[in-house]
This record gives structure tokens, sequence and C-alpha cells, in this order.
């Protein structure tokens, strides 16, 4: 029964993983492109966060944190693009203008405003505190937990992406096992036909001489497929990194956070920074003091 | 972001799951409004409750003179108001309008009322969260009548 399921898995092994390729193929265009339209989104907040801080002449402290910051962002969110084409398209649908007895408002979905283009903007809203801060935050904390709040970020198809990206990154050595695998069960199932071929009547063996070189034939094709099929997946693995958008993505957020509590603290060093520095003058000028009493006791002497 | 983490500090929803907490108002909507638009004003119907989610607001009540109005309260990020029409109060005690760029979710009375039958736990400890929230509101009306009533005894004294 086992051998018979094994059988019937070797012979279809060429088409399983056929379609195992195409669905990865498509899992990893998907993946792909998502990602180019989070970096695209991500990109254009931090430019536009860098293009207001640069724009403004002011380098005083800022004193009311979550005004500067409400509009800083709003400002920010008019130039950013839409988070996909799902939002984007039905907006007419779901958003717009509506009248109410007050004139004309924007109205938008719950699911809309959370995980539209404001997205960044609430995540960067609830970090408040770390903007507050006089202590210099962790950038990169700030930053992960701002991603880590987008659901565009940490989801693909309603998977968690990192699910996604390690069963894409183990794709390729699965198509070599499986080829491996077809390739043994379909060797196991010819080896026994040997013994059925009578040398002395070959001619009379000709059927199962031909059924062995059919089941061989299958093994072969199995690993052949087995190894294309990692080829393809190693080479787009290789050539369009899922992670490399993740990167960039995760640097320039990171300086934008960091561009954000620089200016509220009125591009000032942090207090850990003046204190480091303070000391280091205190150092400075100490060795500099024995260095000049050690050169008078030289002259002296 | 995720919608429970945009209603984290709304008192309305304390002891609520996330899960919970979305599928009350994953089908509700957001009005976004510019500073000096109003989101409803004195005297009008409506049945809808509203929670702030960014910006500020204030709450005001026509003057006695019927012209300038009087600021009652300011609202931030994760206030409730217009809760009133959840204790059968359908007419606005006062107006509201944004002091700045202002979003706010807006619950209608039937999606909340409709959750009675289907998640009577939900629905409970809504109503309690809503008490409690009158409470306190009670609360800080009695004391602000107090601070009011403190500078008149002296003056009598």
């Amino acid at each position: 029964m086992i051998m018979q399921a094994l059988l019937w898995f070797a012979d279809h092994l060429i088409e399983i993983m056929g379609t195992g390729l195409v669905a990865a193929l498509a899992l990893r265009y998907y993946a792909f492109r998502s990602g180019q339209q989070d970096l695209m989104y991500f990109k254009t907040f931090a430019r536009g966060v860098e293009k207001i801080l640069e724009s403004d002449s002011e380098n005083r402290k800022v004193e009311d944190v979550e005004s500067w910051l409400g509009n800083t962002l709003n400002e920010v969110l008019k130039h950013l693009p839409e988070r996909s084409l799902r939002f984007s398209g039905s907006s007419g649908r779901v958003s717009g203008s509506v009248a109410s007895p007050m004139g004309f408002r924007n109205r938008e979905s719950i699911t809309q405003y959370a995980e539209g283009k404001r997205s960044v903007v609430h995540a960067v809203r609830s970090q408040l505190d770390s903007f507050k801060s006089p202590h210099r935050p962790d950038f990169q904390d700030i930053t992960d937990r701002v991603l880590g709040m987008d659901t565009h970020w940490t989801t693909l198809l309603g998977l968690p992406f990192s699910m996604v990206s390690r069963i894409l990154d183990v794709l390729p050595g699965l198509f070599v096992v499986g080829g491996i695998f077809g390739t043994f069960v379909a060797i196991a199932h010819a080896l026994p036909m040997v013994g059925k071929i009578d040398i002395a009547k070959i001619a009379e063996s000709a059927p199962v001489l031909t059924a062995f070189i059919d089941a061989v034939a299958v093994s072969m094709r199995c690993s052949i497929t087995g190894i294309l099929c990692s080829m393809v997946m190693t080479l787009l693995n290789a050539l369009f990194p899922l992670t490399a958008s993740r990167d960039t993505v995760q640097v320039e957020l990171e300086r934008a956070m960091e561009s954000i509590w620089n200016r509220i603290h009125g591009n000032e060093l942090s207090y850990a920074d003046r204190r480091t520095l303070e000391l280091l003058e205190t150092i400075a000028s100490l060795m500099l003091k024995q260095t000049e009493t050690a050169e008078t006791r030289r002259r002296s002497a | 972001m995720a919608i429970p983490d945009l209603l984290r500090s709304c008192p309305l929803f304390f002891e609520l799951y996330d899960n919970e907490v979305e599928r009350i108002v994953r089908f509700c909507h957001v009005l976004s409004l510019h500073p000096g638009e109003k989101v409803f004003r004195e005297g009008e119907t409506g049945n809808q409750v509203y929670v702030v989610l960014g910006g500020r607001a204030q709450v005001q009540k026509a003057g006695a003179d019927g012209t300038s109005p009087i600021a009652i309260a300011q609202l931030g990020p994760g206030d409730v108001f217009g809760e009133m029409i959840l204790v059968d109060e359908s007419r606005r005690s006062a107006e509201v309008e944004a002091l700045s760029e202002l979003d706010v979710l807006e619950l209608k009375y039937a999606d909340i009322f409709s959750i009675f039958q289907s998640e009577p736990r939900i629905f409970g400890l809504i109503l309690l969260n809503l008490s409690r929230l009158l409470a306190r509101r009670i609360k800080a009306t009695n004391q602000h009548i107090l601070d009011l009533k403190k500078p008149v005894k002296k003056a009598a004294a």
C-alpha cells in the first residue's frame, strides 16, 4: 500500500514539482511586488520628512511635540502614495466626501484609515514618548516598532511575512530533496525488475527490460526536474532578494526617525553625548596639563 | 497599523480583547475634519458616538447671548464624545469643533446595540465602561462646580 502510494508519488512528482514551482514563482512575484510597494511608500515618507525638516529654518527646541509631530506628519501625508490597488481602486466606493448637516467631510472606512496610506503616520505618532525623551532613543528599536505595527509590512496574503520568506528560502533545498526522493523511489521500484531478466533468453525479457529502463528514466527525470526547479528558485533568490528592499526601508526610516528626534530637540546634542564630550574635554585638558608638567620638570632637570 | 492599536487608549473599549474591538469597529467609518469644522452642532439630532483618533477638538456650548460659544472641554486622542446617545439622549447638548486636523471614529448606536444578542460579554463591558466614563465626568463636573463656588463664598464672606 505504502509502496503503491510512493510509486504514484514518484510517477507524478514532476507534475507536483512543476505546480509547486509555478505557485512558488507566483508567491515570489507577489512578495517582490509588495516589497517594492512598501519600499516606495516608506521611501516617500522618509524623503517627505527630510524635505520638511530641511525647509524648517527654525532650530529651536520644539515645545509642543505632539502638535508639531502631528502637523509635520500631516504635511508628509499629503505626498504619500496609496498602499495598495485595493484601496486606491475602491476609494470611490468606500471613502470620499459625504454630505452631512455640517457640510462636506472626508469619510473612509476604519480599515482604509488604519491600513491605508496613513498607516506609518499612526505608527510614528504612537512613538511620541520616545521622541519627547531628552535621552537619545534607540532609533533602530523605534523603526522596528513602527514597522511592526504595519500590517502590509508584517503580513503577506494573510500569512506572517517571516513565514513566507522562510518558505521561499527553503524551497530550492526542498526541490532537490524532492527530486532525489523521486529518484530513489523509482530506482527502488526498478531494481526488482533486474531479477526478472533472463540473460539466456534476452529477447523474451525485452518487455521487462523496457519497463526497467522506463523506471530508471523516471528516476532521472525526477532528479533533473528537482535540480532545475531548485536552480530557478536559487537564481531568483540571489538576483531579487526579498530582504534587500526591506533593509533599505529599515535604514531610510531609521534615518527619518533620527532626524525627527534631532529637530524636536533643537538639533542639539543629547544629554549623554554632551556629557561624553565634556568628559573627553576634561580628559584632554588633564592630559595636556600632565604633559606640560612633565615638560617643565624635564627642562628644570 | 492594526485597528485595535488605534483604539488602545479609548476608555470605551477597556478590558476588551483586540479581536473583540476589531469585531465592533471593523465596519465603522472615520471622519477627517479640518480646523474650525464641526463634528456636530448643539441641538442637532444624531445616533453616533465618536472617538478621537488623532488631533484635537473642543467641546463648546453657545453662551447666554447665543453668539459666542463657551469652551467646556478639550478632547485628544482616545477621548469619547457624543456618548449620551447610548443612554437615550439623541439631541446633542453641545457642539464639537476641530482645533487641528481631526480624525474621529464614528460608531453608530446600532453598531453597539446590535451585539446585545450575539456578544453579551462585549456589550456588558462597553456599557460598564460607559458608566465609568459618565461617572468620571460627573465627578469632574462636581469638582468644577465646587471650584466655581469657592470664590463666590469667599466674596460673600
